[in-house]
C-alpha cells in the first residue's frame, strides 16, 4: 500500500491526477486518462512564473476532450493540485513579481477570449492571487511580515489593484484614534459608555484615584509623617 | 492646576456613580424574548415600520418589507465608483425613485479613508474584491430586478439562473467561482459576503459569547402562504452578542409563523446609518435614525430599498 502512495504521489500531475480521479471516481474515462504510463498526461506541469500560452492550452484541451466530461475543470485541477503543492518564495520580491505578472497575464484572458474560455485562465490567476493574499495576511497576522514594509506594502497595494483586498485588522485604541482625528467626540462617548463600558469604568476609576492622590499627596505625606513619627 | 484637577476628580466620581447606579442594561437570553408592533404602512401598504421590544420595553425599531408583488426593490451600492463615493452615488441613482430606506451594509476592511469591503464583492458586474473571506459564511446576491439570495458558502450549493436554467456551483472552488464571477459581470449583478446568522431557520452559532453591541439585522422571512419579506431589525436602545440577537430574532419569528430563510449581520461601528421616508417612522412618529447618520459620507457601502 505504501508503495502504491508513493507511486501515485511521485510527482505532482500525478497527484493532481489521483485528486481529480477522486473526485470523479465512477468515471471509468478518468481513471484511463490517469494512469501513469498514459501518453496525453505524460509530462505535463504548470509554471507559475511565465503566462501560460493560449496554444499550449488549446492543444491540450484538444488532446483530452474525448476523456474528461470537462477538459477546462481538468486542466484547472491539475493546476491548482500543483500550486497547492508548491510554497511561495516570500522573501523574494523578484520572484513573487514575476508570480504577480504571471497572475495578471491569466486574469486579463477574459480581455480577448469568451467568457467561457476565459474561465479557466481567471480560476488559474484568481487561486495565484487569492494564494498569495492568504499567505501575506497570515504572515501579517502572525506577525512574521511587516506591512509597512517597503516590499510588502508594494505587493499589498499591487495586489489590491487587481482587486485583493487584504483584510489588515487594526486595534481599538487606532480607531478610536481615528475617529477622534475626525471629531466623531460624541461616537467615541457611546462607545466608551456602552460597548467598552466595562474598560471604560476600570480605566475612570484609576485616572480618579491618581487623580486624588495627586490632589491630596501633601495631605497624604503629612499623614504619613505624623503616623511615623507617633510610633517613634 | 489645583482646581482643575479637583474639578475632574468630581466629574469623574459623578461619572462613576451614575454607571454604579444606571445597573446593568443587559438582559440575559433566558429571560424573555423580541416582539414587534407595526403600527406605520407606506409604500402602496407594502411597507410596514414600528418599534422591537424585548420582554415588552422598547429597545429598537423594526421595518417589514413586503416582496409578494416585488414592487418593494433592493439595490445595494457595495463601493464607491470611479472616486465617487457610495452616499454620492446613492444621490445620483435616487432621482425619481421612491426611497422606503437606506442603512449601511457589509463591514469594511479597514478604518475611514482607505476603507474597503471585507470578502467577496462585486459591485453591478464590477470587481471590487475578490479576495473570498473564509471567516464569512454568508454571500448576499442583490439581484437587478430587487431581490436578495443569501446562501451559505459552506454549503458549496449557490443556485443562480443562467440561460433560464438553475446553475448550482460551489464557490470555495476557484473554477466555478469565476463561472459564478462571470455570470455576475455579464448579469451586473451585486455581491457581498457578510456573517450568516440564520440560515434556513437554524441558528449558525454554536456557542454564545462575543462582543456586545447594538445590532441590526437583514432577515429574509417567508409567511405561511409563501410570501417573502424583508426585515431589518435593529436593536438600537439595547445591546447584545450576535447570538443573543440571532437567538431572539428567530424566536420571534417562529413564534409569528415566519420561516427565517436567512439573517445577515449589517454594520452597526464606526458607520452605523439608518434612514427611512417619512412614511415610514415608528410608534411614536419619531424617525427611525442610526448612530451616526450624519456621518453618511463615511460609508463604505449602503443597502438601499425602493418602491416602484
Amino acid at each position: 500500500m505504501s508503495e502504491l502512495i508513493k507511486v501515485t504521489i511521485r510527482t505532482p500531475i500525478r497527484l493532481a491526477f489521483f485528486v481529480v480521479c477522486s473526485m470523479f471516481a465512477a468515471s471509468t474515462l478518468c481513471a484511463q486518462s490517469a494512469r501513469p504510463d498514459n501518453p496525453k498526461i505524460k509530462g505535463l506541469s504548470w509554471n507559475f512564473y511565465q503566462p501560460v500560452q493560449l496554444p499550449f492550452i488549446d492543444s491540450l484541451r484538444n488532446q483530452i476532450k474525448g476523456s474528461v466530461t470537462s477538459p477546462d475543470e481538468f486542466l484547472y485541477g491539475s493546476f491548482s493540485s500543483q500550486l497547492d503543492l508548491t510554497p511561495l518564495d516570500i522573501h523574494s520580491t523578484d520572484t513573487l513579481l514575476r508570480y504577480v505578472m504571471t497572475a495578471e497575464a491569466c486574469k486579463n484572458a477574459r480581455n480577448y477570449l469568451q467568457p467561457e474560455q476565459a474561465i479557466l485562465f481567471e480560476a488559474m490567476g484568481d487561486k495565484m492571487l487569492s494564494k498569495l493574499a492568504d499567505t501575506l495576511q497570515a504572515g501579517i497576522e502572525l506577525k512574521t511580515f511587516d506591512p509597512t514594509n517597503s516590499d510588502i506594502a508594494y505587493l499589498i497595494r499591487r495586489l489590491a489593484d487587481n482587486h485583493y483586498l487584504i483584510n489588515i485588522k487594526i486595534s481599538n485604541a487606532q480607531k478610536t484614534l481615528g475617529y477622534l482625528r475626525e471629531g466623531r467626540f460624541g461616537y467615541v462617548f457611546h462607545k466608551l459608555t456602552t460597548t467598552y463600558k466595562a474598560e471604560f469604568m476600570k480605566f475612570l476609576g484609576v485616572l480618579t484615584l491618581l487623580a486624588l492622590l495627586f490632589f491630596f499627596r501633601k495631605r497624604i505625606a503629612r499623614f504619613i509623617k505624623n503616623a511615623l513619627s507617633s510610633k517613634k | 492646576m489645583r482646581k482643575a484637577v479637583l474639578a475632574f476628580s468630581f466629574t469623574a466620581l459623578v461619572t462613576l456613580s451614575s454607571f454604579l447606579l444606571s445597573g446593568e442594561k443587559i438582559v440575559p437570553p433566558s429571560v424573555a424574548g423580541f416582539s414587534m408592533s407595526l403600527c406605520k404602512t407606506g409604500h402602496g401598504g407594502e411597507a410596514h415600520s414600528g418599534d422591537l421590544y424585548m420582554n415588552g420595553n422598547k429597545i429598537g425599531n423594526v421595518i417589514a418589507l413586503n416582496r409578494a408583488s416585488q414592487r418593494i426593490k433592493a439595490k445595494y451600492f457595495a463601493y464607491k465608483d470611479n472616486g465617487t463615493v457610495v452616499h454620492d452615488r446613492y444621490v445620483n441613482w435616487r432621482s425619481g425613485k421612491n426611497i422606503v430606506l437606506i442603512s449601511s451594509g457589509a463591514y469594511g476592511t479597514t478604518f475611514s479613508g482607505t476603507d474597503k469591503p471585507v470578502g467577496l464583492t462585486m459591485d453591478n458586474g464590477n470587481d471590487v474584491n475578490l479576495n473570498l473571506d473564509p471567516k464569512m459564511d454568508g454571500l448576499i446576491i442583490v439581484e437587478a430586478v430587487g431581490g436578495i439570495r443569501a446562501s451559505n458558502i459552506q454549503d458549496g450549493d449557490l443556485t443562480y439562473k443562467e440561460g433560464g436554467a438553475d446553475k448550482t456551483v460551489n464557490i470555495k472552488d476557484y473554477y466555478q467561482r469565476n463561472a459564478f464571477l462571470s455570470w455576475c459581470r455579464t448579469e451586473k449583478a451585486t455581491t457581498f459576503q457578510t456573517h450568516l446568522l440564520i440560515y434556513k431557520n437554524q441558528l449558525k452559532f454554536k456557542q454564545s459569547g462575543g462582543n456586545v453591541a447594538e445590532r441590526k439585522l437583514l432577515v429574509l422571512t417567508k409567511d405561511a402562504s409563501g410570501n417573502v419579506f424583508h426585515f431589518i431589525i435593529y436593536s438600537k436602545e439595547q445591546q447584545f452578542t450576535l447570538y443573543d440577537m440571532a437567538y431572539y430574532t428567530l424566536q420571534m419569528f417562529t413564534g409569528y409563523g415566519h420561516q427565517v430563510i436567512a439573517a445577515a449581520n449589517l454594520d452597526t461601528g464606526g458607520v452605523d446609518i439608518l434612514a427611512t421616508s417619512t412614511e415610514l417612522y415608528d410608534c411614536s412618529n419619531g424617525a427611525i435614525e442610526g448612530k451616526t447618520n450624519n456621518a453618511r459620507n463615511t460609508m463604505t457601502n449602503m443597502l438601499a430599498y425602493y418602491y416602484e
